[in-house]
């Protein structure tokens, strides 16, 4: 009778412990929009609400390539916010130059996926994913300091004003594309064999490797993916602003690391999604958003932000190792 | 366990870097000079102490990664302490850096997280606490203008700062290599599992270990911005990648247990001379970024083909599928 029970009711919606986390999360961000728009009337008008959604797109688009590399149990990439200054200044001179909208576009992801294809090819030998991406990004913001001489690079905006400041059914594009990227990447994770094989070398590498699966491969393009989808960001906000300095994306990696560990995708791998780093984008993008605007110091924004971030980390932990003993 | 500073690896490291100062002090003019050479080991004196503490994170099989931080936030205490008199300044900054190394540890320890990520929380919230200290989150002035006098004197090419590291260096390569404490850390990080069935605390090698790094990374800040007479909430940001990269250079493995604080000072001393060295052809400090970047990645793969585990175990892997095959077609 039990038996019967329980299969007729496996297909049923459960309350598993993940949704209660995505759940959770939203809870978050709600409670810190009720503050906000109680606090701080503006705070919800629909040119604010714009502005923060627009944030975080941006932090989500390379925070959801993130995932990619937390899953398959590489922890983070410290050379995202590298990524995407060099992307945006690769793509502004290309556009200044005169080129058209799309092989711009394919020159900045031919570089990210160079970028991406070297240290993950370094991760997949067995190097450390933190240290190589210190080094690849101390090397990647040189380049782009060398390229570039410290001068502002200005893009002929027009050509691609579409995909920085154009609003179809009232939504800035770079939220459109942010949900589009998450729900391809969604279908990717969880209905691909290569998606499959990110969370299983995550969760067991042994048993990956011993499965046949080229579990290398797999690193090196989570790497892409990660290094990609950060070019995304580059060429997005030149779409938007018109020009690239090196100086662009200040703080973009802590936000990124921040929206994927608040998310809780889990940092020893093989669990998670890139849903939930969407969800941890938003929270991470309101709280920075309200804190900005009810004019919070620098010290007090970073300080609640590292221990949100710390308090998640921990957090999630701890509910694991007790379900896991 | 006989303790051998002077292996075949350590050598070379030792000719790696005496012929890159060869080569500069060849090629740039003014490079081998008293002046420059002081100048390198003032550089050597900060980021030395600083890998030193990373250093003993390294070998316990973590990394911090907030040193950066901590440095900031002890620079500023100590500047804000400086109405006490230079020891007690540094003194109080350094304490801080201990408690905050304590918290950290345990942490970490206790919960087994991994530190990697724990730290770059930690990286956050402590470079909030560095602008929540100044109040403009502007540059903070010394106000008492001879402090600073003591810490810049010179005595041969040293200075009672790169004294300080280098006595730090001393004394924490005793402690790790002679005491009972010490040992522990280099078992676990070396072996952690084996160390934990022969009975070694899991813990107090993480939380020491964590210690030392808040500590010297708070010393380190504490002196550097007393030296240079002001602090800033923004300032060494870049303090990690080259401590992580001095370690790595000094033979330091990131998989744990191996490398001796001789080995620090020797990487350390590398990294300064090629920076010295790019700072006088007249190259932007972004060139300088760059090296240090590049050293980083070419030091991670000669580590990784000769220390790591997982090295090992690609090639016994390799040498298993050419059996395999061999045996294929020794049937065929």
């Amino acid at each position: 009778m039990t038996l019967a029970a329980t299969s007729a009711s496996e297909p049923r919606f459960r309350m598993t412990r993940s949704r209660w986390f995505n759940l959770a999360l939203l809870g978050i961000v709600i409670v810190v929009l009720i503050i906000g728009g109680v606090t701080q009337p503006e705070f919800l008008t629909p040119d604010n609400a714009i502005a923060i959604v627009r944030a975080a797109a941006l932090i989500g688009i390379a925070a959801v390539g993130m995932t990619f590399i937390t899953l398959s149990g590489n922890f983070v990439s410290l050379s995202t916010q590298q990524t995407a200054v060099l992307s945006a200044i690769l793509f502004a001179m290309a556009l200044g130059a005169g080129w058209s909208l799309l092989p711009s576009v394919a020159v900045v992801f031919a570089a990210a996926l160079v970028l991406g294809l070297i240290q993950g090819w370094f991760v997949a030998l067995g190097l450390n994913s933190i240290v190589t991406s210190l080094g690849a990004g101390a090397a990647i913001f040189g380049i782009a300091n060398v390229i570039t001489d410290n001068r502002t690079v200005q893009a002929r905006s027009d050509v691609a004003d579409f995909l920085g400041n154009s609003r179809p059914l009232g939504i800035p594009i770079q939220v459109w594309i942010f949900a589009g990227l998450t729900a391809i990447t969604m279908i990717v994770l969880l209905k691909t064999t290569f998606g499959r094989q990110v969370k299983l070398i995550g969760s067991n590498r042994d048993t990956a490797r011993a499965s046949g699966i080229r579990v290398g491969r797999v690193v090196i393009w989570s790497f892409v993916i990660a290094s990609v989808f950060a070019s995304i960001c580059g060429i997005l906000l030149v779409a938007q602003v018109g020009q690239a300095k090196v100086l662009n994306f200040e703080d973009f990696n802590i936000s990124v690391v921040a929206a994927v560990l608040v998310g809780g995708t889990a940092i020893q791998g093989g669990e998670g999604s890139t849903l939930r780093t969407a969800i941890g984008a938003i929270v991470i993008s309101t709280l920075d958003a309200y804190m900005l605007f009810a004019q919070y110091e620098t010290g007090t924004r970073l300080v609640i932000t590292g221990v949100v971030v710390g308090l998640a980390v921990i957090s999630f932990n701890w509910v694991r190792t007790r379900s896991s003993t | 366990m006989t303790y051998r500073f002077f292996t075949p690896a350590m050598i070379s490291r030792i000719g790696i870097v005496v012929l890159v100062f060869i080569v500069f002090g060849v090629s740039v003019p003014n490079f081998a000079t008293f002046d420059n050479v002081f100048a390198i080991f003032e550089y050597f004196a900060f980021y030395g102490m600083v890998a030193a503490g990373i250093a003993a994170t390294m070998l316990v099989g973590e990394l911090d990664l907030s040193v950066g931080s901590v440095a900031a936030v002890a620079g500023i205490i100590a500047i804000a302490a400086s109405g006490l008199g230079l020891l007690p300044a540094l003194l109080i900054a350094t304490a801080m850096g201990v408690v905050y190394g304590l918290a950290q540890g345990w942490i970490i320890a206790k919960t087994g997280i991994n530190s990697l990520v724990f730290t770059i929380a930690t990286l956050i919230m402590m470079r909030g606490v560095a602008f929540m200290l100044t109040p403009t989150a502007q540059i903070m002035p010394l106000d008492r203008i001879g402090m600073s006098d003591f810490l810049k004197t010179q005595i041969w090419i040293l200075s009672p700062t790169s004294i300080t590291t280098i006595t730090i260096m001393v004394l924490l390569g005793l402690f790790l290599g002679f005491t009972r404490w010490g040992r522990e850390m280099m078992a676990f990080g070396g072996a952690r599992h084996e160390a934990r069935a022969a009975g070694v605390n899991t813990r107090r090698p993480i939380i020491i270990a964590f210690i030392i790094s808040g500590a010297l990374a708070s010393l380190a800040g504490a002196i550097a911005s007393i030296k240079s007479a002001s602090a800033a909430p923004f300032s060494y940001e870049g303090l990690l990648l080259i401590a992580v990269t001095a370690a790595l250079v000094g033979g330091i493995s990131l998989y744990g247990g191996k490398g001796n604080m001789f080995g620090v000072a020797i990487g350390t001393l590398t990294l300064n001379v090629l920076s010295a060295g790019i700072a006088l052809r007249g190259a932007a400090i972004y060139v300088q970024d760059l090296a240090t970047g590049l050293v980083l990645l070419v030091v991670l793969i000669v580590e990784f083909l000769t220390e790591s585990p997982q090295r090992k175990a690609w090639s016994e892997r390799r040498a298993f599928e050419r059996q395999l095959a061999a045996a294929a077609e020794a049937k065929a």
